[in-house]
């Protein structure tokens, strides 16, 4: 049994124990900072504005992040301003590869030496995508290409299968000869995005660009849904692939083909993936690519001469 | 004492821990102040860095479109980053509504909060439709829309850069409020921290010298109470009124003394009694001593007794032939002498004188060797008795009183009757002769364990203490006409019976004389009792 003057102390101790306690713990708190890694090695991997730079940079950042830990080098990405642009990047080798859309690799295998690697594959098992022509439903333009005489058309780029070439293929197919006798004006947006939104917001009468942009857009717009239609649509062709140059060393691209065809079987991978809106990637061959150049030969556009740099 | 510690320390540890919760959370608020300075100062450099962000993103895009840069990664960069230090601030400010310590700061900090929210989402909107013309803008190949794209983008930039002043502005003037309130709680911090070490340094000296003289006063009277009773005063008690270990020891000391007095008395007691016992012990051992001494003396007083007596019967015997002849040749001149004869009177005294010498020839050989005699059951009171007969007649007897305390029931014994009577004779007619002007003799026997003992005692002139030692030796008499062989040979006879006899006497106060006799036979003794009591005692004289 206690006594009541040691009771009173052994109690205070235990109010005021506690209360010593919360001041040591309230003091504590620092912040440990970890120093980032230094890697040897880099590569650098250039995105095409094929829509928001903003949004593919945002895409593309978890999939550097995982590739660069998952082969100890830092691997970059690099936006450009212009489909243009990927050529001269990759002879000056100040780009080791690049996420290039169907034409672009069609143009540039031969002449800057690229070699596909993988692409991604999305959701619904599609890796390829389609050129899609569309207008407002409010435009009176149907899939009659007669009344699209004299319209004004916002295009992406000339290098472009959707937001170029498949317009020029369409109307060649029905019997027209070249976009600018067809066509009032001719306005090249530089990305499919920005492509739709002019249609969208009534800068041009009919737009072009790849589907899975537009679908995209729609399915985050409820309203713009209802003012699209969608007036002719093309084959499917492969889907945007990394591209690498061939002079890279090839232990680099073995190893980078290997982290992408297998990034979907790790946690890291997935969440890499899911920014991309893709559920893994696939092996891209040069030989997917023949629908492609096919088009191309028939709208009569000269691969070799085809000048790449843009003007400004 | 455990307890005086155990409070003292508590009390000491309470404050210390009091002192330092007060210490530590003044530490804490000015810790925590500062950490709302370094926070605000951290926002105030994310504005900064956006601005510098929204400036370089603008900068970037006149390079770009005056062709001075195809790079569009800086411009992606900046805006980026410009997005990433939104979301940052906007979190940290949405963390700040309800906040105590930021309502202690800033007055109307909700009103400011959600006005902080609504320029956010402001900006925000602003920098999603500026991101969209600036994509547009940079990958557009159409020179038509660019100079339109590029005076909306412009534009837009700089309606964000001025919310941005604006709020930068308002994080500024926070700061400030934020500071003054840390200075304030500075000093009062600095003021609270002096208080309470001084407050916790005085009242831990003051604890502490209480619990010190607690304890040491109490030990002190410990230890005095300990000196004393040390230095040998068991009255002495250890005065420690207190209740804990001290005051228990005290009382246990005090329990110690307690039985260290009694046992003191109780040895003082042992040591009393041994004293007497040693007094008595040394008293027997004289008294033992004065026997062995007296006994030695008896020893040798019979020893020498012993050696006269074989001198006397050598000597007498020597002398027995020459007396017979002397005296038979007197009395055969006196028969044959004439009455006439002038010298029949001397030869007449010859024979008288050596009659004398055979009498005292033949005393000697009673000393030395006490005639043959013959025991019988004797009556110690009827030798008495007769022996009285004897004497009563004498002319002294006239002027002496005769005390008798004869014991009837006096056991008889074996003895020698004739013997006997001739020792009771010597010493009563000693006694008598004593007393030449009269005085009382007493004659007394009684049963003892032993036997039987008789008193002969006289009121005479006694005998000089140097003079008792010789009185049983032969030829000694302090009579003119006395042979001196009397007590000799009254001291040979009792000796061959067995027994033994004793003078006390003192000059001027009389003799006394003690005969003890041994029953010898009892079993004899007890059958001739038996056959007294029946009538045939026929032994008797």
């Amino acid at each position: 049994m206690l006594k009541p003057g040691t009771a009173t102390v052994i109690k205070l101790w235990l109010v005021l124990f506690p209360m010593l306690l919360s001041c040591s713990n309230s003091s504590s708190g620092t912040d440990t900072v970890t120093p980032e890694r230094i890697r040897e090695h880099s590569v650098t991997i250039a995105l095409l504005p094929e829509r928001n730079v903003f949004e593919q940079k945002k895409r593309y950042k978890p999939l550097a992040q995982y590739l660069s830990d998952e082969l100890d080098m830092n691997v970059k990405i690099k936006l450009l301003d212009s489909y243009g642009s990927i050529y001269q990047e990759i002879i000056n080798k100040t780009i080791d590869g690049a996420f290039l859309g169907s034409l672009n690799y069609v143009l540039n295998h031969r002449r800057a030496n690229l070699e596909p690697v993988a692409r991604p594959v999305e959701k619904g098992g599609s890796s390829g995508y389609c050129g899609v022509i569309f207008t407002r439903r409010d435009s009176g333009l149907t899939r009659d290409v007669e009344t699209w005489r004299g319209k004004k058309i916002a295009l992406v780029h000339k290098k472009t299968m959707a937001g170029y070439v498949f317009p020029e293929w369409h109307l060649k197919k029905q019997g027209i000869q070249g976009l600018n006798n067809h066509f009032r004006k001719l306005v090249f947006l530089g990305s499919h995005d920005a492509a739709v939104l002019a249609v969208v917001k009534g800068q041009a009468d009919i737009g072009a660009a790849k589907d899975l942009i537009l679908q995209k857009m729609l399915a985050e717009n409820a309203a713009m849904k209802d003012e699209i239609v969608v007036l002719a649509t093309s084959l499917s062709v492969p889907s945007n692939s990394l591209c690498l140059r061939s002079g890279l060393e090839s232990g680099i691209k073995n190893s980078l083909k290997k982290s992408l065809l297998s990034m979907h079987e790790t946690a890291a991978g997935k969440s890499a993936l899911q920014a991309l809106n893709a559920v893994k990637f696939t092996e891209t061959m040069d030989s997917e690519f023949g629908k492609l150049r096919e088009m191309v030969v028939e709208i009569d556009l000269d691969v070799g001469s085809l000048p790449f740099q843009d003007k400004r | 004492m455990r307890k005086k510690l155990v409070t003292g320390l508590g009390l000491v540890l309470l404050i210390a821990t009091v002192s330092a919760v007060v210490v530590i959370k003044n530490l804490n608020s000015m810790i925590a102040n500062q950490k709302l300075i370094n926070e605000q100062d951290v926002i105030i450099g994310r504005y900064n860095e956006m601005l510098f962000q929204m400036k370089g993103a603008q900068s970037e895009l006149y390079r770009h479109q005056a062709g001075y840069s195809r790079n569009i990664d800086d411009l992606v960069n900046y805006i980026d980053a410009f997005d990433d230090n939104m979301v940052f601030l906007s979190q940290r400010y949405a963390s700040h509504h309800q906040d105590i310590q930021c309502v202690q700061c800033h007055s109307q900090i909700e009103e400011r909060l959600t006005s902080l929210a609504g320029i956010f989402s402001g900006i925000e909107n602003h920098v999603k439709q500026y991101k969209q013309d600036m994509s547009i803008l940079i990958t557009a190949g159409d020179k038509s829309q660019l100079g339109m794209l590029e005076n909306a983008a412009t534009e837009k930039g700089n309606v964000i850069i001025g919310l941005l002043e604006n709020i930068r502005h308002g994080a500024d003037k926070m700061r400030g409020e934020i500071k003054n309130k840390r200075n304030k709680l500075i000093d009062r911090s600095q003021s609270m921290i002096t208080l309470t070490i001084a407050f916790a340094f005085v009242f831990s000296i003051a604890i502490s010298l209480a619990v010190y003289r607690g304890i040491t006063v109490p030990v002190n009277f410990l230890i005095r109470g300990i000196q004393k009773i040390a230095s040998g005063d068991f009255q002495q008690r250890v005065e420690v009124s207190t209740k804990d270990e001290i005051g228990f020891m005290a009382q246990a000391f005090n329990d110690m003394t307690e039985q260290l007095q009694t046992m003191n008395r109780e040895k003082d007691v042992l040591l009393q009694t041994l004293k007497e016992f040693n007094d008595d012990l040394e008293k027997k051992v004289q008294e033992a001593t004065e026997e062995l001494r007296l006994a030695q003396e008896n020893m040798v007083r019979t020893e020498t007794l012993a050696a006269i007596g074989t001198l006397a019967a050598g000597v007498s015997h020597e002398l027995s032939s020459p007396l017979n002849s002397i005296l038979g040749f007197a009395q055969l001149t006196i028969s044959e002498m004439d009455d006439g004869s002038p010298v029949k009177d001397d030869v007449k005294l010859i024979e008288q004188e050596a009659m004398r010498c055979k009498r005292i020839v033949q005393g000697l050989l009673s000393f030395a060797r006490p005639p043959i005699h013959e025991e019988k059951l004797t009556d110690i009171n009827k030798i008495i008795d007769d022996t009285l007969m004897l004497v009563e007649y004498q002319p002294a007897m006239n002027k002496i009183i005769l005390k008798k305390d004869l014991d009837s029931a006096l056991t008889p014994i074996e003895a020698d009757p004739q013997q006997l009577k001739q020792v009771f004779l010597n010493l009563i007619l000693n006694a008598i002769q004593a007393m030449p002007k009269g005085g009382v003799l007493q004659l007394k026997t009684a049963n003892t364990q032993k036997g039987v003992e008789a008193v002969i005692a006289d009121t005479g002139t006694g005998i000089p203490e140097e003079e008792k030692q010789k009185v049983f030796q032969p030829f000694y008499t302090t009579k003119p006409e006395g042979t001196g062989l009397g007590l000799s040979i009254s001291y040979g006879i009792v000796k061959e019976h067995g027994g033994e006899i004793d003078v006390e006497s003192s000059p001027g106060q009389g003799t006394r004389f003690k005969i003890s006799l041994p029953l010898k036979n009892q079993g004899r003794i007890e059958k001739m009792s038996t056959a007294v009591a029946g009538g045939q005692l026929v032994e008797r004289e």
